[in-house]
């Protein structure tokens, strides 16, 4: 009977005692983690923008809203010059189910500065390499860097999105990495409009 | 005198005769997976000698206290926050070496070298020679990652870099031989099996000869001291 306390007893004093060393740590490495991982979401965002660093920029970064979200956008990253308190650009987090399904969503960055698109960068995929990640993802960031949103013949219209037929004809054969994809991408080209 | 060769032979022989990696052949999964470049070989030593010292230390401290019965769940629970506290800190300070190293960091929890160290050495000795055997076959283990890592990188790249784990810089890369001559089968994990045979091979050699020269010469001290005692009687 004695065993039968003790045992667990001298288990339980164990594991609180670990516990609370494994919480002392936490508390002294979690803000420093969170500081690293903000600082790569910042490089991100950084390069989506064509930018070096953030000097003279304030950078801030909130939720999709509904419309936003219904289109497969995570978050909207707006940087304003911190002089005159314009927009310089905004950065659109979003996640969308490809060919790989919801499982393994494409997740992508894309960025828009002076009424251009300044970037596009996928983080993770589960699209087949040869087609859609060869085609779509891997093809879109040189496709639309540079292209200005406003020529972008449909951007208001409908719901498909396409800048000039050679976008069509790039992504032939992988429609179902694009459909989504080119959804979100609208949404956050109108929402950029809207926004600038 | 005797008290420190007693306590350095605790240390040497984690390093040559009991190699966990090179004689024990334990814990190779992660020798195998991590080693394709140096950097990352060194920041898996470097971690496992931390866990180490950690559980071993900590299980001889309690090593009284632990009830026999629940000796192995309570080695598990220490060895797991050991390796928990190591990969928080590797998040925070080398955040770039944590993401190469990967799952394998986490799973150093399960490296046998760690738990066969406390079991066999740590519940039995006091906490000065736990820690030495902590650092005997930590370094053990670290020569093995690390002289596999250097062979594979150079023989895989033709190259051979350091890239300083807390800031992410190359700090030197120097090209060895043109890369169209490097073998990158040595890069992939059937010819990290193929280095690490012959290092084992080669490090036995040695520690093989070790031997032998320190028991030849405990057979000449004793017969001397034998043939002493004989012509003191006659």
């Amino acid at each position: 009977m004695k065993k039968m306390i003790k045992l667990p007893l001298f288990l339980a004093v164990v594991c609180v005692v670990t516990t609370g060393l494994l919480a002392a740590v936490n508390a002294w490495t979690a803000p420093i983690i969170e500081q690293h991982q903000l600082e790569e979401q910042n490089k991100g965002y950084l390069q989506m923008l064509g930018l070096e660093n953030l000097n003279g920029k304030a950078i801030e970064t909130t939720d999709a809203d509904e419309t936003l979200a219904s289109k497969g956008l995570t978050k909207k990253t707006v940087v304003t010059n911190t002089a005159d308190d314009t927009v310089f650009g905004i950065v659109y987090d979003g996640s969308v189910a490809g060919y790989g399904g919801k499982s393994s969503p494409i997740v992508f960055q894309v960025g828009f500065v002076d009424g251009y698109y300044s970037g596009f960068n996928y983080l993770s995929h589960g699209e087949t390499p040869s087609v859609g990640q060869a085609k779509v993802l891997d093809t879109l960031n040189a496709y639309l860097t540079g292209t200005d949103v406003a020529l972008t013949d449909n951007v208001s219209a409908s719901d498909d999105f396409a800048v000039d037929a050679a976008f069509l004809t790039m992504t032939a054969g992988a429609t179902v990495t694009k459909s989504k994809l080119v959804v979100a991408l609208k949404a956050s080209a109108v929402d950029y409009l809207a926004s600038i | 005198m005797n008290k420190f060769k007693e306590k350095l032979k605790i240390v040497t022989t984690g390093i040559l005769q009991g190699n966990p990696t090179f004689a024990l052949f334990i814990g190779m999964c992660s020798v195998l997976a991590v080693t394709t470049t140096f950097s990352t070989a060194l920041g898996m030593g470097l971690a496992v000698i931390l866990v180490m010292i950690m559980s071993n230390v900590v299980v001889s401290l309690i090593r009284k206290l632990t009830p026999d019965e629940i000796r192995i769940p309570v080695y598990i629970v220490v060895i797991a926050v050991s390796v928990t506290i190591v990969e928080m800190l590797m998040d925070a300070f080398t955040p770039v070496l944590a993401d190469s190293l990967g799952v394998y960091l986490p799973l150093v929890v399960v490296n046998c070298i760690i738990f066969a160290r406390a079991e066999s050495f740590a519940s039995k000795n006091t906490v000065l020679d736990s820690f030495l055997d902590a650092i005997g076959s930590g370094l053990g283990y670290f020569v093995a990652v690390c002289g596999v890592g250097i062979v594979r990188e150079i023989i895989g790249t033709g190259t051979f870099g350091f890239t300083n784990p807390f800031t992410n810089i190359e700090l030197f890369r120097v090209t060895l031989f043109p890369a169209e001559y490097a073998v990158s089968f040595f890069v992939s994990n059937a010819g990290a099996f193929m280095i690490l045979g012959l290092l084992a091979a080669a490090i036995n050699a040695i520690s093989g000869k070790v031997i032998k020269n320190r028991l030849k010469k405990e057979k000449a001290a004793k017969a001397a001291a034998a043939a002493a005692v004989k012509a003191g009687a006659q």
